[in-house]
């Protein structure tokens, strides 16, 4: 498995599937019992211990319970990596109010964690991890704990953070949420294995893995089942919209010129990271020669169309 | 002879001395308190770290450090105190006075103390040594800068602990000729049968101990975080 320079990529995985093992293994925290990690062009899995602490030091690492110390203050917590790093006092106090500057942690920063909320909290676990300019972040279920408003606002934290500084992230997660609204790839792991891989607005368009199905439904509409389906006469088809596509009249133009009516069973209208998309379950209801002159037209303007 | 019926007129208390007894007694503690805790931290960092699952799992080390530190422990300490005094000659000496009580006092309240550590370091947070780790700590780095620290409150808890019972044993050592209160208590208060010495040695002692465990629990309160 290989995750590409300044990409986000997550790992989907029922807990007990191994996906943390399989994160922990980036940085050594967990020794695989067989094969290699290599980080940039250096392989960890060859390194004395010295030689695997300063290396350390290029991989940035967020937790879900946030792990900091309890007895140091915010600025303290901070500071720790850089201490570690063996930068001077001057040094580190002007690392120091950049990176709270950064997470927008500036009045809170003589404060303990025990007074900070859990979204502030995971902000100076993001600083901490941050801040010796590593070029990867590992995050291990870093919203899990958080309720949905702190996790979009710690999502696009990450988002911002990968933008700005182009740093690789790879993050573990238990929720599709997290995946589509900032990976780039995704893997699916299940039972310790990687059953699917590949660009999440293909992954999460046309799951192929039972356990992909089960996670691409956590976040997508239910609404038409199996029996309602096949109650329908006319022509079933499963039209996916990519890109600006997804807000163009294009089903209104392709039936227009012809007697072709049609009927939305079920869809979903979002975004994937940036990417707008689209996808509808729609039944059309006319002549055959119509139905395939319409489904035409659709696919010229783009449109994947498949029928069910 | 007088008698708690009658009441006390404390005749037989003679001030000077008792100031003094306090001063030894204060001393001893204090004395004895600064190595029990320089050599307490440093076995209670060693069974720590040496322990199942920890840095520097040494199950052959762990278990033999743990059985002296037993054996220590189960050793009644008015028996340590003369089975050492070979020792004690060596290090200061004498085995009477206070010099002389301050080894077995170390002796005795150091496996003590070491298990408190141990106890207190345990209670660091798995995910907060993990994180160091990933940071790039190196284990001496996780001892200094995270689990001594992190573990404060409970050390610190420990140390109040310790201090409290080494009173107690520095009175026992007067059995000996130690010096102190206890010495005191027992000359006059047990064998004189002077038992407004005894009342007084015994107020100065309950003294001492209330404002120990007050101070603890006070740095305690102070460094707590959670």
């Amino acid at each position: 498995m290989t995750v590409q320079k300044g990409e986000i990529f997550g790992i989907i995985g029922h807990s007990g599937a191994g996906k943390s093992t399989l994160l922990r293994c980036v940085n050594l925290l967990e020794k695989p019992t067989s094969g290699t990690v290599t980080v940039g062009d250096v392989e960890l899995t060859g390194l004395s211990e010295r030689q695997l602490q300063n290396q350390r030091r290029r991989i940035g690492m967020i937790f879900q319970h946030f792990n900091l110390l309890s007895m140091s203050t915010v600025r303290d917590n901070i500071a720790f990596p850089l201490v570690l790093a063996k930068l001077s006092k001057f040094e580190v106090s002007k690392r120091v109010d950049e990176l709270l500057k950064l997470v927008q942690l500036e009045q809170h920063a003589d404060k303990y964690p025990a007074q900070l909320s859990g979204g502030q909290k995971q902000r100076v676990g993001i600083a901490r991890a941050l801040a010796n300019n590593p070029d990867v972040l590992l995050c291990d279920e870093a919203t899990s704990a958080l309720d949905p408003q702190t996790t979009n606002s710690i999502l696009a934290l990450l988002l911002d953070i990968n933008a700005k500084l182009g740093i690789t992230i790879l993050l573990i997660t238990h929720e599709m949420n997290v995946i589509r609204s900032i990976c780039d790839r995704v893997a699916v792991i299940d039972q310790g294995e990687i059953v699917e891989m590949g660009e999440v607005l293909h992954v999460f368009l046309k799951p192929e893995h039972p356990v992909t199905r089960d996670f691409v439904a956590q976040v997508a509409d239910s609404g038409a089942n199996g029996q309602l389906l096949h109650q329908r006469t006319g022509r079933l088809l499963r039209m996916t919209y990519i890109g600006d596509l997804t807000y163009e009249p294009i089903l209104y133009n392709a039936v227009k010129p012809t007697g072709v009516q049609f009927a939305i069973l079920q869809g979903t209208v979002s975004r994937m990271k940036q990417t707008p998309y689209g996808q509808l379950i729609v039944e059309l209801i006319g002549s055959d020669s119509e139905v395939e002159s319409v489904i035409a037209v659709l696919r010229d303007e783009g449109l994947e169309v498949e029928s069910i | 002879m007088s008698g708690i019926g009658k009441g006390i007129d404390f005749e037989n208390v003679r001030w000077p001395e008792i100031w003094e007894a306090t001063n030894d007694t204060l001393f001893m503690m204090a004395a004895s308190l600064v190595f029990t805790i320089l050599f307490g931290l440093i076995i209670g960092v060693i069974l720590f770290l040496t322990s199942r699952r920890q840095l520097l799992q040494q199950p052959i080390v762990y278990g033999v450090l743990s059985l002296i530190v037993n054996i220590l422990r189960s050793v009644p300490f008015i028996i340590l105190m003369i089975m050492i005094m070979p020792v004690t000659k060596l290090i200061t000496g004498t085995t009477l006075g206070v010099e002389g009580s301050i080894p077995p006092l170390v002796v005795a309240a150091t496996p003590f103390f070491a298990r408190l550590v141990e106890t207190s370091l345990r209670e660091v947070d798995r995910g907060v040594i993990e994180a160091a780790q990933a940071m790039g700590a190196s284990k001496w780095d996780i001892v200094r800068r995270v689990l001594l620290r992190e573990s404060r409150p409970g050390l610190l808890a420990a140390v109040t602990i310790t201090a409290v019972t080494l009173v107690s044993y520095t009175a026992m050592s007067g059995v000996i000729g130690g010096g102190g209160l206890g010495d005191l208590a027992l000359r006059y208060g047990y064998q004189r049968f002077q038992t407004d010495v005894m009342i007084v040695t015994v107020g100065l002692l309950i003294v001492l101990v209330q404002v120990l465990q007050t101070v603890g629990d006070i740095l305690v309160r102070r460094f707590s975080r959670k």
